[in-house]
C-alpha cells in the first residue's frame, strides 16, 4: 500500500544524511540519554529528587512547558498568511512551522509528564475510563487543546506530504476547514494555558486579565523567531529554498508582537508598582527581590534587556535586514521570552505563598538534565520530520509504482543523479 | 552509502549481532523491573497486588465489593511497607451533619500541640505537617510578616499572637474544580477529601488553593513502625503513597465516629472548638452567633469552614 | 407580705441548699443559662495532699481577717490584684466547702459558680462552649472541664512554655533564612 511505502521511503531517507547529520544525532542521543537516566532516578525516588518544594510547587519542568506550548501556538504566524492571505512564499515553508508546532506540542506533553507525580496513573485522565473533570479543570481542557492541535498538526502535515509524496496536489477544498480550525485552536492552546494560571484567585500575581493577551503575544514573538532561526538554518545547512520574503514577513510579525509584549509588561509594572499592596508582593520578588530574596531578579532584568535589544534591532529597518543581527534579534527574543514566561512567570506565582511564606527556588541538576533531554527528544523529532517533510516537499521522495525495481535497487543510482540538483518545490494551487 | 553497505554485511554477523542485542535488552529490561520493585512504588507487592493498585478505580466509582478488597490491599501493603498491622476502614459521612472548627486566638498561646498531635494521629511524613501556626505581632495581620518557624523559650512571646492554619474545608473549594482527573471532591458532611489513589501529581490543587493547605508527597513517607497509628481510614489517614497529595480532612477516622480531631483533643487551653454547624445547639453555632468571628481571605469567596475569633 | 419574704427566702436559699444536695454528684441542679445545652463536668482528680480539710480545721476556728499567710499548703494568690486571699473563696466557716460572692457554701465540685461572679461573659461563654474544653466528642454527652481543671485559681493565667519544634520544609531542601521586617509602625514620626 502507498502509505506503507510512504513510511518506508521516509525511513530511507532519515537513514541517509551527511556525517554532520549522524554527528547531530548521536549528539542529541547522548543528551536524551543522560536525561532518560536522570528520569529514571526521578521514577525511582520521586520527585523529592528535584528543587520543588510545597511552597513552590511548579518548576523548571512547568516553566518549559508553558514557553512550548506558546511556541506551539505560533505556528499559526505561518498558517495564516499562508492560507488566508495566499502567499505563496509562505506556503512554501508552512510545513516547517506545522513540524515545529508538532515538536513543540510533543515536547510540552513531555514536559508535563516528567512534571507529574504518578505519571503510571494517566490513565486517570482518559474519559469515561478514567475520571475526566471537564469542564471544571482547567488542566483538563488544556489536555483537549493541546491534544486535538497535535493531531490537528499531524493530520494536516501528513495529508499535505502523502498527497505530495503520490505526486498530486493537496485538494485545498478538503483540508482548508482543518486549516481554519488549526487557526482558532492555536489562539485556544495558548489562552488555555494562560488561564490555568490566571484561574487562581489565590495567586494575585497570575490572577489578572492581562495574562492570556501577554501569553499569546510574547507566544506570537518567540514563535516566529524560533521559525525565522530554523528556516535560516534549513536553508544554509539543506540548501531548502526559503525566500527572504518570508523571513521578512515573520520578522515584521515578530517585531509586533514582540513591542506588544513589553507595552505589556510596562503595564504590569505600572500596575503592581504605582500603589504597592499585598498583590505586589510577588512582582517586588521578581523584580527588585522581597525580605533578602532576590534569586531571580538577575533573571528577569536580563529578559528584559534582551528583550528590549532585540526590539530596538527589529524596530530599525535597515538592521532587521541585516542576516547576523535579524539571528541575534531572534535568539535574543527566544531567550528572553522563555525566561520572561517560564520562570519570570511560574515562580513568582509562588513567592510569597498565599500564606506570606518566601521559600525559594531554582532548578537542580537533575532537573536541567531532565529538561535537557525532553528538549534533545524535541530536536530530534524535529530533525527527522523537517528532513522527510523537506525530501519530499523537493521532489525527492515520490511514490513509484515499480516496485520491484526498487526492491532490486535497479534504479536507486539513477534516482540520485536525477535528485542531485535542487528541484523547485511544488506550491498548492 | 550507508544503506548499500549495510546490505553488503555478512547474514551471519547480522544474526550475531541481533541475537547479542536482545539478550543484552533483555537482561537490562529485567535488572530495570526488579530495581525498581526493591525501590519506589511496587516494592514487596505480589503481582496481582501489583494489577489490582494499577486498575484500582476512583472511589466513587467502586463498588462495595471492590472497596473492601481495596482496603484490604491497603492493609496488605502497610504489612509490607512499614511492617505494622493496620485496620483501614471507609467512614461514610453522617447524616445532618456539616462539620465546622473555630479557633479562639486569644486562647492560641503558640504550644504547637496539635501540629504534632495531628502528625502522630494522621500518619504524617516527617516532612509534612497539616496545621501550620503564624505568629504574627500584635497591631496588625499581614500574613507577609508572619513567621511560622519560630523558636522560642516558651511562647507565647510578649506582643505576638498566634494563628493556627489548616485546610479551610471550604464550601467553594478551589481545588475541587482544579483537579483534572477528580481526585478531590468535597463530601456531604463538608470535608473535603482526597482519594490518594486516584490522584495522579500534578499538583494543580496545590496552585488553586489560597492557604497553602496541602501537602505533596515528594517522596515515599517514611513512617517509623512504632509511630504508626493503626486505625486507619480510606479517605484519610492510611498511609499514602510516593506522588499523591494529602492535607487536613478533620480526621475522618474520628470524627465521622463522633470524636473529635486530634488537634482540638490536644490543644490544652481549649482554644479549637469543632461541631456541627446543622445543630443549632452546638458550640460552634454559639460562637459564630455571638461571637466576632473572621475567616481568612473572606473576600476570595471560597467560604471556608474555619473561623478565628477572639476574646479581647 | 408573708409570700413575698417567702418567696425571696426560697429564691436565696435554694441556690445554696441545692448546691449543698449536688455536693460531690456530676450533674447540675442549679442552671445559671437553662437554655444552654446540658453537661457533666469531668469528674476533679483530687490532687491535693490534704483531703478532707475539716479533720484539721475545726468548724468557725479561721480567723476571718484578711492577711498573707504562709504555711505548708497556701497558694501564692495571683488573681484579683491585692483583692484576694483564701477566704475569698474558701469558706472559713467549713473548709470542706467554698464559698460564693452571696456567701452561699458550694462544694468544690461547683468552683465553676465563683468564677462567674467576676467573669461573667467568659462564664456564658463556658456553658455554651465558646470557652473551655470539650473532653468528649462532638456529638453526644458534653463532658466539659470546670474552670480550675485549666485554670488553678490561685494563679489562673495560662502558662507559658517551650513551644513544640518548628515545621519541617520537604525532605531534602534546607530551611531559608528570609527576615522580614519588624511590623511597621507608620503612624510613628
Amino acid at each position: 500500500m502507498a502509505v506503507l511505502l510512504f513510511f518506508r521511503d521516509v525511513l530511507r531517507e532519515l537513514w541517509r544524511g551527511p556525517l554532520i547529520y549522524w554527528l547531530w544525532i548521536l549528539f542529541l542521543c547522548v543528551i536524551i540519554a543522560v536525561g532518560g537516566w536522570s528520569y529514571i532516578g526521578q521514577l525511582n525516588n520521586g520527585l523529592v529528587v528535584t528543587n520543588m518544594s510545597n511552597q513552590v510547587s511548579w518548576g523548571f519542568y512547568i516553566s518549559n512547558f508553558t514557553f512550548l506550548v506558546g511556541v506551539a501556538a505560533a505556528a499559526v504566524m505561518l498558517v495564516i498568511p499562508a492560507y488566508i492571505f495566499d502567499r505563496k512564499d509562505i506556503r512554501d515553508v508552512v510545513l516547517l512551522g506545522d513540524t515545529m508546532a508538532v515538536t513543540a506540542v510533543l515536547m510540552a506533553m513531555l514536559f508535563v509528564i516528567v512534571d507529574i507525580g504518578r505519571p503510571d496513573r494517566i490513565w486517570h485522565m482518559i474519559p469515561v475510563i478514567g475520571r475526566f473533570n471537564f469542564p471544571a479543570s482547567l488542566l483538563a481542557w488544556d489536555v483537549i487543546v493541546l491534544n486535538g492541535y497535535l493531531l490537528l498538526n499531524l493530520g494536516i502535515s501528513f495529508y499535505l506530504l502523502f498527497s505530495h509524496y503520490r505526486g498530486r496536489e493537496a485538494k485545498l477544498k478538503m483540508y482548508m476547514p482543518f486549516i481554519i480550525l488549526a487557526i482558532f485552536w492555536a489562539i485556544s492552546i495558548h489562552t488555555v494555558t494562560a488561564f490555568l494560571y490566571s484561574a487562581n484567585a489565590g495567586r494575585p500575581f497570575w490572577h489578572n486579565a492581562l495574562l492570556a493577551p501577554r501569553f499569546i503575544a510574547s507566544a506570537f514573538c518567540s514563535g516566529p523567531a524560533l521559525a525565522i532561526i530554523i528556516l535560516l538554518l534549513v536553508r544554509r545547512l539543506a540548501g531548502y529554498p526559503v525566500r527572504q520574503s518570508a523571513i521578512d514577513t515573520l520578522a515584521i510579525t515578530m517585531t509586533v508582537a514582540l513591542q506588544i509584549t513589553l507595552f505589556f509588561v510596562f503595564a504590569e509594572l505600572f500596575t503592581d508598582f504605582y500603589f504597592e499592596h499585598a498583590h505586589s508582593a510577588s512582582a517586588r520578588y521578581l523584580f527588585f527581590g522581597l525580605h533578602g530574596a532576590a534569586k531571580l531578579t538577575p533573571w528577569i532584568w536580563t529578559a528584559l534587556a534582551l528583550l528590549v535589544i532585540a526590539v530596538t534591532i527589529l524596530m530599525i529597518h535597515p538592521l532587521r535586514h541585516q542576516p547576523l543581527l535579524l539571528n541575534i534579534a531572534c535568539v535574543l527574543t527566544v531567550i528572553g521570552v522563555w525566561i520572561e514566561k517560564g520562570m519570570g512567570l511560574v515562580i513568582p506565582g509562588y513567592i510569597p505563598t498565599p500564606l506570606g511564606e518566601i521559600f525559594e527556588y531554582l532548578p537542580n541538576a537533575t532537573e536541567v538534565r531532565i529538561s535537557l533531554g525532553i528538549w534533545a527528544i524535541g530536536l530530534l523529532t524535529f530533525t527527522l520530520l523537517a528532513k522527510a517533510g523537506m525530501a519530499i516537499e523537493r521532489g525527492k521522495l515520490r511514490f513509484r509504482d515499480d516496485i520491484e525495481e526498487q526492491l532490486a535497487g535497479i534504479n536507486s543510482e539513477e534516482e540520485e543523479e536525477s535528485l542531485a540538483t535542487t528541484t523547485p518545490l511544488r506550491s498548492a494551487e | 552509502m550507508a544503506g548499500k553497505q549495510q546490505i553488503e554485511k555478512t547474514p551471519d554477523a547480522i544474526d550475531q549481532y541481533r541475537r547479542t542485542f536482545l539478550k543484552r535488552l533483555g537482561l537490562a529490561t529485567a535488572t530495570a523491573v526488579s530495581a525498581t520493585s526493591a525501590h519506589g512504588a511496587w516494592s514487596g507487592k505480589t503481582l496481582g497486588d501489583a494489577f489490582a493498585d494499577f486498575f484500582q478505580q476512583h472511589y466513587q466509582r467502586m463498588t462495595a465489593e471492590q472497596l473492601k478488597q481495596t482496603l484490604r490491599r491497603i492493609e496488605r501493603k502497610a504489612q509490607q511497607q512499614y511492617g505494622v498491622n493496620i485496620s483501614c476502614t471507609d467512614t461514610p459521612p453522617l447524616d445532618g451533619v456539616v462539620f465546622g472548627y473555630a479557633i479562639n486566638i486569644s486562647k492560641c498561646k503558640g504550644y504547637r500541640d496539635c501540629v504534632e498531635a495531628c502528625a502522630t494521629e494522621n500518619n504524617l511524613a516527617a516532612d509534612i505537617r497539616y496545621i501550620h501556626v503564624l505568629e504574627l505581632d500584635k497591631g496588625n495581620m499581614n500574613l507577609e510578616l508572619a513567621d511560622r518557624y519560630y523558636e522560642h523559650e516558651t511562647v507565647p512571646v510578649e506582643g505576638k499572637y498566634y494563628l493556627p492554619i489548616q485546610c479551610m474545608q471550604c464550601d467553594n473549594p478551589p481545588c475541587v474544580n482544579a483537579c483534572p482527573v477528580g481526585a478531590t471532591w468535597r463530601e456531604s458532611d463538608g470535608i473535603v477529601v482526597v482519594d490518594y489513589d486516584w490522584c495522579i501529581g500534578c499538583r494543580y490543587c496545590m496552585s488553586a488553593c489560597p492557604y497553602s493547605a496541602r501537602f505533596f508527597n515528594w517522596t515515599r513517607p517514611n513512617l517509623p513502625a512504632e509511630r504508626i497509628n493503626p486505625h486507619t481510614n480510606f479517605l484519610g489517614n492510611r498511609p499514602r503513597p510516593v506522588g499523591v497529595v494529602e492535607k487536613c480532612h478533620f480526621c475522618t477516622q474520628r470524627t465521622r465516629q463522633g470524636q473529635q480531631p486530634a488537634c482540638q483533643e490536644a490543644c490544652p487551653t481549649g482554644a479549637r472548638i469543632f461541631g456541627n454547624l446543622l445543630d443549632p445547639n452546638s458550640e460552634i453555632r454559639y460562637v459564630l452567633e455571638n461571637k466576632a468571628v473572621f475567616r481568612l481571605k473572606e473576600d476570595l469567596g471560597t467560604e471556608p469552614k474555619f473561623w478565628y475569633f477572639s476574646d479581647r | 407580705m408573708l409570700l413575698r419574704w417567702l418567696s425571696i427566702i426560697v429564691a436565696i436559699a435554694t441556690p445554696g441548699i441545692m448546691a449543698a444536695e449536688e455536693a460531690g454528684a456530676g450533674r447540675i441542679g442549679y442552671q445559671l443559662y437553662p437554655e444552654a445545652p446540658g453537661f457533666t463536668l469531668q469528674p476533679r482528680n483530687h490532687t491535693s495532699k490534704f483531703q478532707d480539710c475539716s479533720r484539721c480545721h475545726e468548724e468557725g476556728d479561721t480567723d476571718p481577717e484578711p492577711r498573707r499567710l504562709k504555711t505548708r499548703h497556701t497558694r501564692e494568690i495571683d488573681h484579683g490584684g491585692n483583692r484576694f486571699w483564701c477566704l475569698t473563696c474558701h469558706d472559713g466557716e467549713n473548709m470542706d466547702f467554698l464559698r460564693t460572692s452571696r456567701n452561699e457554701k458550694i462544694a468544690f465540685e461547683q468552683s465553676y459558680l465563683i468564677c462567674g461572679s467576676c467573669h461573667a461573659d467568659r462564664q456564658k461563654d463556658w456553658y455554651f462552649g465558646g470557652h473551655g474544653k470539650r473532653v468528649s466528642g462532638w456529638q453526644g454527652e458534653r463532658i466539659i472541664l470546670a474552670c480550675t481543671q485549666c485554670h488553678d485559681p490561685h494563679t489562673p493565667a495560662t502558662a507559658s512554655r517551650k513551644p513544640q519544634p518548628p515545621p519541617p520544609v520537604r525532605a531534602g531542601l534546607d530551611r531559608q533564612e528570609h527576615h522580614p521586617p519588624a511590623t511597621s509602625r507608620s503612624w510613628e514620626p
